[in-house]
């Protein structure tokens, strides 16, 4: 009896060692077929369960065994060694463990095997879901990020997260660390990029998009963007236009700015990259709703359901979609579905931010002008087109928003300005003081910050040493780089044109 | 080996025949209630669609609370009840099995009656017949699979996305890629045209990188690029300077002539809510391709500075040239919107024709409005019907390309004036979302076209039945899994039918794509004084 158990339950491990290896290697060549190695991550290891995975981002698509092995091996010539390090390395820990295990509880061969078979595909499980939980993060398996990928995909994250005094905190590791020399500075923007090599320019734009997200998040847009005064050209923009940058960013962005659009939009081309992901499905239900997509937000929630992490969530969303379809009032709703109440509320609430239409091929400054005219009641937008202005140095404009910043802030005297604005004002004062008539009752009011006063006066100091011959530029970008004045007496407007931004992509 | 077997498979044998037992063991349904509203399917093929009778199984899907589904299906040549959990797909034969009388030449009708088991136990809803028309439709059906447009380009793959153009075969479920800019540097192709379904001969406008037009004729793929493609062509007069690209066209029946649209397209992200690109074409004209001299005709009467004229399509028998046109915008009109996305919605195009001599190449000079724009309606798109008595257009409430909610599709009888209050029967066909990019199969007893009524997102090709005078509901193109659209992220983008298979692979048309690139030549019929228009044609809907 106990003979045919052994021999039964021999059987059965090897057949799920069969299946299990079979499975794995059809997930694996499968993956090969598509685009990025990790997009076959999709379906079972980044959040869908296998029953449920939709394989239809390529409908139909087939390849024939040869196909798959030679995108398969490409993945591995590309660098991505990942699958190799993940089986070789399970495979090699669960022999040693068994090793271990057979001298130390004296198994048998036949109880070695038994005791290896299940512990390799599951430690190879293992890893992929560990690595799936931490790639983001740690990107501890993943060799074929350098460090600066690491560090761009944790700001990502953070952002994502909407962990912005974080995700700022972690984007300053390079931005602080890894200064442009001065000379190149002072010499022109342009020669920041000289033999900059390509990787690099892009992961520059990337992570200067999400940090521009994540100061906008944290409210910091207009008080910290000069800090990085030291980053390329393309920095010294709003937008993205032009620059290879992570359209995941735009979905972020689009969902700051109530750009909801763009931002399921984008999250599809986020998905076309990479693969299917429940977040940015998830992110996709909330735009679409927001925007009156009932039917698509649907038919991503269906998807969004048959993923392990966003499960629950999506039967929030489904409620919140009956209650937001229905008209319910929800702002009174005394729904025992309480998440579903206040997820609709969110929903609502975001609406009156969203605007009716929105720009894409636009200039970042175009895109937020064209924001804050449709809803005036977005702090965030407020606060992107003051910047559009301070950063086309358009005083007057960012003066006649400082009544509107201040009522949308709800603040009480003392105003608090930001420190941009405060330099601004600083400088009109100096210079041109009947422009500030306008906002003479607030100025009355305004908290200074005494430590940014001393700072512009000292700027004011080494200005006037620069024009007198003592001082070298170089020395004065060093000292005031990071400041709003130096940017508004020595920076050129890099921007392009509006003629230029409302070119069509023509094509 | 067989020992090994033997041990392997011997004691587990009565346990599999018990657990193959209790999973092939049907429920019946118990104490159905019955229910008076239709079953819930998705695609919702309702009740009273019109089908072909060489149409693949309509397999369809149930919500996800559904456990169970009993389908009773019956036609006047089959009848069998089925049981499935929640995906609903017929078996290939038995479906022959169930039209096969239709086949025979009699409109027959199919029956279902649909039971499923949810939360609450057995439910049966109404019964719904689906009729099936003798008349068979084309075989093929050609499209372009891409993401939705805004999913299109991607910058970080520095290229389109995934596009492909594939040939599904409508009488079963198979498919196959001809062209895919996965071989091709990832660029951008556009509209394919045949000459009336025949698949081996094709034309196709591949976009940057490696601009030019693919002439498929059999195995033989050709690349033809224009003179100075996409500048403005220096040797004309000032006043007809204009770019010449090979955009929008239309196969001539006799096979010999093509008529181009030379467009600039611009592409404009602009959206409120529903519309979420706009195309603004500009510099459109006519031009016509000889595809044996490979010779390019600018003709005065296409190719002109006061009018904007694009859609080009042929009447079944050659002899005219429909296309659409409106006057270019006054020269104050930029500062006077200087909105693009206000400007555009005083664009609308009138439906007009041009007689055309095939022999010499040339057009008439006198060009027919055959119906006005007006407030909200703007013309785009038209398809003559293979009979030549009407033809089926877009209407939108301005520009060329009917890319928002309100496009729509209008029938337009050529022979017979419509009322003004008269229902259009194309109305059928229309959605609340954006329909548009239609064709018609050999026999004109079909139409499809593309819908983006499911959800305002992505555009599915749906099939509808033509008699002469009505249409029938349209159909989702059926698909092999029932639940297949629930998961595609992709869209069907200009489906059109074809009688035959086509030779082309993506292999072949990348190698055409790099062969060296033929030139075409430009024969000028222009003149550069103004004519004065003539309208003598009948008028449809003239406000």
């Amino acid at each position: 009896m106990g003979n045919k158990i052994r021999r039964v339950s021999s059987y059965l491990a090897a057949a799920l060692f069969l299946c299990g290896g079979c499975w794995f290697f059809y997930e694996l060549f499968l993956s090969a077929g598509r685009d990025s190695f990790f997009s076959f991550q999709s379906d079972f290891l980044a959040g869908f369960m296998p029953w449920n995975a939709p394989h239809n981002m390529y409908p139909g698509e087939k390849h024939g065994f040869f196909d798959l092995l030679a995108a398969f091996m490409a993945q591995f010539y590309r660098g991505s060694g990942v699958a190799a390090v993940i089986v070789g390395g399970g495979l090699a820990f669960c022999a040693l463990l068994t090793l271990a295990c057979r001298k130390l509880f004296r198994f048998t061969r036949r109880k070695a095997v038994l005791f290896f078979l299940p512990l390799f595909w599951a430690a190879v499980f293992l890893a992929f879901q560990v690595n799936l939980a931490l790639r983001q993060e740690t990107d501890w398996l993943g060799f074929r990020y350098h460090k600066l990928d690491r560090l761009l995909r944790k700001t990502e994250r953070l952002v994502t997260e909407k962990r912005y005094e974080e995700a700022l905190q972690v984007a300053d590791t390079y931005w602080f660390s890894h200064p442009c020399p001065i000379d190149d500075v002072v010499k022109g923007q342009n020669t920041l990029y000289a033999g900059m090599p390509e990787a690099e320019i892009m992961f520059r734009s990337d992570l200067a998009a999400y940090t521009r997200v994540a100061l906008s998040g944290a409210r910091r847009l207009n008080d910290d963007f000069f800090t990085y005064y030291r980053v390329p050209e393309i920095y010294n923009r709003m937008d993205d236009f032009g620059a290879r940058v992570s359209y995941k960013c735009d979905v972020l962005r689009g969902q700051l700015t109530g750009n909801h659009v763009l931002s399921y939009s984008q999250a599809m081309n986020v998905m076309e990259t990479g693969g299917l992901s429940y977040e940015m499905l998830d992110k996709s239900v909330f735009s679409a709703l927001v925007c009156f997509q009932y039917d698509l937000a649907d038919k991503y929630i269906r998807l969004l359901k048959g993923t392990f992490p966003c499960r629950k969530k999506a039967a929030t969303y489904e409620a919140a979609s009956r209650l937001l379809r229905n008209k319910a009032d929800v702002s009174s709703s005394v729904s025992p579905d309480t998440e579903a109440a206040s997820l609709a509320a969110e929903i609502e609430k975001e609406r009156v931010k969203a605007p009716k239409t929105y720009l894409h091929h636009a200039s970042g400054e175009n895109e937020a002008r064209e924001l804050w005219r449709q809803s005036p009641a977005s702090l965030e937008n407020l606060e992107r087109v003051a910047l559009a202005d301070l950063l086309y140095k358009n005083a007057d404009s960012l003066l006649a928003r400082i009544p509107a910043y201040l009522e949308l802030d709800g603040q009480r005297p003392p105003y608090k300005l930001p420190r941009a604005w405060q330099e601004l004002i600083y400088a009109l004062l100096q210079e041109n003081p009947e422009k500030l008539d306008g906002i003479m009752p607030y100025m009355e009011n305004m908290a200074w910050n005494n430590e940014l006063l001393k700072q512009c006066g000292l700027f004011y100091q080494a200005r006037e040493r620069l024009r007198q011959g003592s001082m070298n530029p170089r020395q004065i970008t060093q000292s005031f780089g990071h400041t709003f004045l130096y940017n508004y007496y020595f920076s050129r407007l890099v921007n392009m044109t509006e003629a230029e931004a409302a070119k069509p992509l023509a094509h | 080996m067989i020992r090994f077997l033997n041990t392997c498979f011997r004691p587990a044998f009565p346990a599999l025949i018990l657990l193959l037992a209790v999973s092939c063991s049907r429920e019946r349904p118990r104490n159905v209630r019955p229910c008076e509203t239709y079953a819930p399917v998705f695609p919702a093929y309702g009740h009273h669609i019109e089908i072909p009778c060489n149409i693949a199984p309509l397999n369809f899907t149930l919500p996800d609370s559904v456990r169970r589904t009993q389908v009773e299906v019956a036609s006047s040549s089959a009848a069998r009840t089925f049981h499935f959990r929640r995906n609903v797909e017929f078996p290939p034969k038995f479906w022959k099995r169930l039209t096969a009388s239709a086949r025979q030449g009699r409109t027959d009708t199919i029956r279902m009656k649909i039971s499923v088991q949810g939360k609450t136990g057995w439910i049966r809803y109404a019964t719904q017949e689906w009729i099936v028309r003798p008349q068979p439709v084309d075989p093929y059906l050609t499209y372009r699979l891409l993401p939705s447009i805004e999913g299109a380009y991607n910058e970080e793959k520095d290229g389109y996305n995934t596009m492909e153009l594939r040939e599904r075969n409508l009488e079963n479920f198979d498919e196959k890629v001809l062209i895919s800019n996965k071989k091709m540097e990832r660029n951008c192709f556009n509209c394919h045209v045949s000459p009336k379904g025949n698949a081996q001969q094709m034309m196709i406008h591949l976009r940057r990188p490696g601009e030019g037009s693919l002439h498929i004729d059999g195995n033989q793929v050709t690349k033809v690029v224009p003179p100075e493609a996409g500048k403005a062509l220096k040797h004309l007069p000032d006043s007809l300077k204009m770019p010449l690209n090979l955009v929008y066209s239309d196969w001539h029946p006799d096979g010999k002539w093509v008529a181009f649209s030379s467009n600039i397209i611009g592409i404009y992200g602009y959206a409120a809510h529903h519309a979420y690109a706009d195309i603004l074409d500009s510099a459109c004209n006519i031009v016509l391709y000889n595809t044996s001299t490979r010779k390019l005709v600018l003709d005065k009467t296409l190719w002109t500075t006061r009018y904007e004229e694009t859609w080009p399509a042929w009447s079944p028998d050659g002899k005219w040239l429909y296309f659409c046109r409106t006057p270019k915008l006054p020269a104050d009109t930029t500062r006077r919107y200087p909105d693009w996305g206000e400007r555009i919605r005083h664009i609308r195009f009138d439906l007009c024709r041009v007689a055309f001599d095939a022999e010499s190449g040339t057009f008439s000079d006198t060009v027919q409005i055959v119906a006005a724009a007006g407030n909200n309606r703007s013309y785009s798109m038209p398809c003559l019907h293979p009979d030549g008595k009407g033809l089926l257009a877009c209407i939108a409430d301005f520009n060329s390309v009917p890319y928002h909610a309100n496009g729509n599709l209008t029938w337009i009888d050529l022979e017979r004036q419509h009322g003004k209050d008269q229902e259009n029967p194309a109305d059928v066909l229309n959605s609340e979302e954006c329909e548009s990019w239609h064709d018609w199969s050999a026999n004109g007893c079909w139409t499809v076209f593309g819908s983006k009524r499911q959800n305002g997102h992505y555009e599915w090709p749906y099939i509808a039945y033509f008699d002469g005078k009505r249409f029938g509901k349209p159909f989702l193109l059926p698909q092999r899994k029932g639940n297949f659209y629930e998961n595609c992220f992709r869209v069907f983008n200009v489906p059109t039918f074809a009688r035959e298979t086509s030779s082309l692979t993506p292999q072949k048309a990348a190698e055409g794509k790099y062969a060296s690139a033929k030139e075409a030549s430009i024969r000028e019929n222009l003149s550069e004084q103004p004519r004065s228009e003539e309208f003598p044609g009948r008028t449809h809907g003239r406000m």
